[in-house]
């Protein structure tokens, strides 16, 4: 090796050049322009954007503004660097110099896009799809894209299909997905969202869709399975965790749903839904404080939710405070009049404020939007007992027995205490006198059921008047009960809302706070009645309006 | 592995050279037997893409320079491979310059390979066939030689379409009678086996060049033994590798500036893609033995596919890739994947775990891992800024691969959630809400219905005033002065345009006074055009009607609205009281 670097090595190399020169006659054959191509592309990758953008500008004065190649990177950095009008305007120097090449169009298509001008995005794509020799589903998908962003659902839905034919990639299976979610058909949705686990099996994001999916539809166990395979692969996907964790709560493991929450959560802090649900997961446990400190984060977090607001308000009525639980389920019931529970419980609340007449109006709500419920018939013939409407109670009573005759699926604790009432009505409408010693009797029996919630005091009071409040307690109970299913049910759809960013949901809340609320009001103060006037009729409101404007 | 494992470094650090001054990209550095002596130099290529610099080959034994060469074009890959049986063994190095591949063997300049030319255009050729011909219109086949696609001319007419007109004709010149050639620059190289997979068996050179073609080339007789497209559709490669033999069965595995990963077997004509990726590919590893194909993207992630392009695992990085390397441990029976991230640190990832990291001096740009002079395991980094850095491998190291499995277990469920505590104030207040939830909740419809009351009257009163109906947008200013004691005052108004830019006009001003009490020279006057800035005054002679006996009332007011034609809402209102009379001065 010495022998080389004594200098013969030189010597050697001269006459190795000159021999290449020789062979070319004194002038050799130019280069091609494209030469350095492949170190652009190099420093782009690797994130030397200084030296490539030089690089680039020297290539390019090198060809006389005519290295396509060239131009499509600088292109690319400067969307990378977020100047799309002048990345566009680099893309179109492309195309011009070669109009042949799709991909140049489909650049222009994909800035265009970025600008959120999809109708010119849609016509630079659908160009390319023209100039393409061979099906792209990269055109496929953006067409379908630009198309959803139109608002032209079924033809979006044609190109994601083809998309999703030719390509088999992620990206195209979720744009299908997520237009066949929109159109409702969750069945299809489901079928396309398995066969894009075969195709790519270790997808997170389309175990977790898939997971979400199933849940929606009710297929538990398959949601699980599919969720747990996404957390296999993943174990700190706070989408299948908040998945994993609904179903776990609502099998009333709250344990293991709170480490679920508690791994999700420090990957996703600000997530309203797992917020929500570790509440409840608290509430459940009958931890209230921790409850309604973890409703409130998800409240702060996004104070039109009407599930948090509407949570928040069985958690106030589970502490005994009825004015603050009337406040947070008012705000539920001005945001979606169209609940019945939200109206049931409300009316709970007013009820324990022994505000009977409103809090009828709101049972007839209730009923009037779930004529079939029996939990909500139940709760109104309490209120129909309670404020001496013997005859309209005993209507309710034997509609509720038609109901529960219809269909036999009436929880048990619901029908125990139906028939409660209903020997309590017959026997108040025989003898009013010995009410009080029936109630009081009723009332240790139902002390035995045991839930711990009858409080003694309420149970003196009970004995000694009329009203029976422990008696209603335990319909607020049956709320509770009834209720806590019912949210982990609604997380669901409140995670899939998160999740998917599909404008639907967001402009729903946008119709919501504009129409009822020009200027958003503090939610906790917003009464009830106001709520009542939008959905009952106009003479319920006339007595709270002051008369004095 | 706990954290105390991971201090004692599993490198040595053999060499650093700050003042290496090299500009060497990922696969321009080897390790090879240049001189067949077993003694493993460090090959590599310094690259200068200014025009008045030239690019060296330049050849380390151990960390000594021991032979730099120039090359003639800025270097694009380095290879080195076995051309024969012959002992004793000697590899030939080459490098891939623009369309040529330049054969080192010994140091020495040894073969030049060209990449056949592609096919050039018929109009081209036809031009310079007429080129030769005399008394050619040289500026109109020029106009012809513009109508074809640039793309498709060769470098020659590209050049010449640059140049200035009166240079064209001597350029013509240089070149008249010569066929172009329409050249492709080689843009990627790797070498395949030929026929064993023994490290020391006679390979082929792979070339991939920048119109999509990969070439296989015989290695002792330099001829093309098989052409392939990359990809059915226009993929450039820049990254090749290969696994098998290529008498055998062979893979070629292809990483393509269009974020693709496209695979050639034996025979095939065409590359099939089997991964299409959303970002771009940095660089691309074939782990030998199970042939999982890995790929740093731009994303920070680290993926792995298996041969069919079914992806086996994603890993993330904790900062930007900018180039990967192979280290295979023989001894362990496995292979690593050294991770170059920006800001000069190198991760070993065993799988997607990764087992252990080591540093560079700054951001690495291209790493080979290897046996270089008698030592096993050396690894050659050479950074972004030119530093070459030479680090031994301890052979204690085993990077605890037995006992891999632990560290997978997540570690936050331990962590309790960020709960914040129960406030004092919270329990007093619940508590005070307990005792009598009725009261609260009645004092607080209460208090609210008040509050609307008051909004509402607010609201009532805000309307039949109009007082402040002012009107952001105008921006006019209204100002008033009441001169004189009484019964006679003169109001002036001024009114004074605050817009910068633009006049207002179309305005009048209405005075509202009860007749009873005063009379006023005119109820209605029309403001003439305001020019921006300035103002108008506005002159009103009110009289005090005053009946004796009646008693004096303390002042009233005269409101004042500022309207525009065609418009019910007034543009401005005002209310100026008016002072009292003082009957003292009237007496006198």
């Amino acid at each position: 090796m010495s022998c080389l670097a004594n200098g013969k090595e030189n010597v050697r190399i001269s006459a190795f050049s000159s021999l290449q020169k020789s062979s070319e006659m004194s002038w050799p054959e130019p280069n091609p322009l494209e030469k350095l191509n492949w170190l652009i592309h190099l420093q782009h990758v690797r994130g030397e954007t200084q030296q490539c953008k030089e690089l680039i500008k020297s290539e390019i004065k090198k060809s006389g503004g005519r290295n396509e190649f060239a131009y499509f990177k600088q292109g690319m950095i400067l969307r990378e660097e977020g100047k799309i009008q002048e990345a566009l305007e680099s893309f179109q120097i492309c195309m011009k110099l070669n109009p042949e090449h799709a991909d140049n169009i489909k650049e222009v298509g994909k800035c265009l896009y970025e600008m959120r001008r999809f109708r010119l995005s849609l016509e630079a794509y659908l160009e390319a799809e023209k100039v393409s020799s061979c099906p792209d589903w990269q055109i496929y998908y953006n067409i379908g894209q630009c198309l959803m962003r139109l608002g032209e659902i079924p033809k979006a839905k044609e190109y994601a299909h083809k998309a999703v034919q030719i390509g088999k990639h992620e990206n195209a299976y979720s744009l299908y997905i997520k237009i066949l979610v929109a159109e409702g058909d969750l069945r299809t949705a489901v079928a396309v969202c398995n066969a894009s686990i075969e195709s790519c099996p270790d997808s997170v994001n389309m175990l977790t869709e898939a997971g979400i999916l199933c849940l929606k539809m009710g297929q538990t166990q398959h949601a699980f399975e599919k969720l747990s395979s996404a957390l296999a692969l993943d174990p700190a996907c706070s989408k299948a965790l908040l998945g994993i964790g609904c179903i776990t709560q609502s099998h009333d493991e709250y344990d293991v749903a709170l480490t679920k929450y508690k791994v999700a959560v420090s990957y996703e802090p600000n997530s309203i839904a797992l917020w929500n649900n570790i509440g409840m997961c608290f509430h459940s446990k009958q931890k209230h404080i921790a409850a309604i400190s973890c409703l409130k984060r998800a409240l702060w977090l996004s104070p039109t939710n009407w599930r948090v607001l509407f949570n928040l308000g069985l958690v106030h009525l589970a502490t005994y405070q009825a004015a603050s639980a009337f406040n947070f389920l008012c705000a539920a019931v001005n945001l979606r009049p169209d609940v019945p529970h939200s109206f049931t419980s409300l009316g709970c609340a007013l009820f324990e404020l022994n505000d009977y007449e409103n809090a009828g109006r709101a049972f007839r709500q209730a009923q009037a939007l779930a004529p079939e419920d029996p939990l909500i018939i139940v709760n109104n013939v309490l209120c129909l007992l309670l404020s001496d409407r013997k005859q309209e109670a005993m209507e309710m009573i034997e509609k509720f027995n038609l109901v529960a005759q219809q269909d036999g699926a009436v929880a048990k604790d619901v029908a125990t205490l139906a028939e409660k009432l209903a020997a309590k009505l017959e026997d108040s409408v025989s003898s009013e006198n010995r009410t009080a010693n029936g109630i009081c009797s009723e009332h240790e029996e139902l002390n035995n059921n045991g839930d711990g919630f009858e409080n003694d005091n309420m149970a003196a009071v009970a004995a000694g008047g009329r009203i029976s409040p422990d008696l209603a307690q335990h319909t607020f109970r049956q709320v509770f009960v009834y209720y806590s299913v019912l949210d982990k049910e609604n997380d669901e759809t409140v995670s899939c809302y998160e999740v998917e960013t599909s404008s639907i949901m967001h402009s729903w809340y946008f119709k919501m706070t504009g129409t009822a609320w020009p200027t958003l009001p503090p939610l906790t103060s917003r009464p009830c009645m106001a709520g009542l006037d939008e959905v009952a009729s106009g003479n319920l409101s006339r007595e709270f309006e002051p008369d004095e404007v | 592995m706990s954290r105390g494992d991971l201090n004692i470094s599993r490198w040595l650090e053999a060499h650093s050279d700050r003042s290496a001054g090299l500009t060497t990209f990922a696969r321009n550095v080897i390790l090879a037997d240049v001189s067949g002596d077993g003694d493993y130099k460090l090959v590599l290529t310094d690259v200068r893409i200014q025009t008045d610099k030239r690019s060296r080959l330049k050849v380390y034994k151990g960390t000594l320079l021991t032979s730099d060469q120039v090359l003639p074009d800025v270097p694009s890959s380095v290879i080195s491979f076995y051309t024969d049986d012959l002992e004793p063994r000697v590899p030939a190095v080459a490098v891939a310059c623009s369309s040529d591949l330049l054969i080192f063997k010994n140091n020495k300049p040894f073969y030049k390979f060209c990449v056949p030319p592609g096919p050039l255009t018929p109009l081209e050729e036809e031009c310079w066939k007429l080129f030769a011909e005399p008394n050619y219109d040289t500026q109109k086949l020029i106009t012809d030689l513009k109508s074809v696609n640039f793309n498709q001319l060769s470098g020659r007419s590209q050049e010449l379409l640059n140049l200035q007109p009166n240079q064209a004709q001597e350029y013509i010149q240089r070149y008249v009678g010569i066929t172009p050639i329409k050249t492709s620059p080689i843009v990627c190289m790797s070498t395949l086996n030929r026929s064993s997979q023994d490290a020391l068996a006679v390979a082929c050179p792979v070339l991939g060049t920048e119109d999509g073609i990969i070439y296989v080339l015989d290695p002792q007789i330099f001829t093309v033994l098989h052409q392939a497209n990359v990809c059915n559709v226009k993929s450039t490669p820049t990254i090749i590798k290969t696994t098998g033999m290529y008498d055998v069965e062979f893979r070629i595995v292809v990483a393509c500036r269009e974020n693709s990963i496209c695979v050639l077997r034996r025979g095939w004509l065409e590359g099939k893609p089997v991964v299409q990726l959303n970002e771009d590919i940095i660089d691309l590893l074939l782990i030998p033995g199970d042939n999982f194909i890995i790929i740093g993207t731009t994303s920070k992630m680290l993926h792995c596919y298996t041969k069919r392009g079914q992806r086996v695992w994603s890993a993330a990085t904790v900062n930007a890739i900018t180039c990967l390397c192979l280290v295979p441990l023989k001894h362990l029976s496995t292979h690593l994947i050294a991770v170059g991230l920006k800001g000069g640190s190198v991760h070993l990832y065993h799988g997607r775990q990764t087992v252990d990291y080591t540093n560079s001096p700054d951001t690495p740009s291209a790493m080979v891992f290897g046996q270089l002079g008698q030592e096993e395991h050396v690894m050659v980094i050479i950074t972004m800024g030119g530093t070459i850095n030479f680090k031994i491998l301890k052979r204690t190291a085993d990077f605890n691969l037995s006992n891999q499995d632990k560290l997978s277990v997540p570690t936050l469920q331990s962590k309790p959630l960020p709960l914040p505590k129960r406030s004092k104030l919270f329990i007093e207040q619940s508590m005070r809400e307990r005792q009598d939830p009725m009261q609260m909740h009645q004092s607080f419809q209460q208090d609210l219905v008040n509050l609307r009351l008051t909004a509402a009257r607010a609201l009532v009163q805000n309307l039949t005033e109009q007082s402040g109906a002012g009107n952001a947008e105008e921006q006019v200013k209204l100002s008033a002065q009441i001169l004189g004691l009484g019964p006679k005052f003169t109001l002036i108004l001024t009114l004074e345009n605050m817009n910068g830019d633009k006049a207002v006009s179309n305005f009048s001003v209405v005075f509202h006074a009860k007749p009873t009490i005063y009379k006023l020279s005119s109820y209605l006057s029309t403001v003439p055009l305001i020019p921006p800035g300035l103002s108008y005054k506005l002159e009103t002679k009110v009289t005090e009607v005053l009946k004796s006996g009646e008693e004096q009332l303390p002042g009233q007011a005269i409101r004042v609205f500022v309207i525009r034609k065609g418009q019910a809402h007034p543009v401005l209102a005002a209310t100026i009281n008016m002072p009292p009379t003082e009957i003292t001065t009237l007496l006198l």
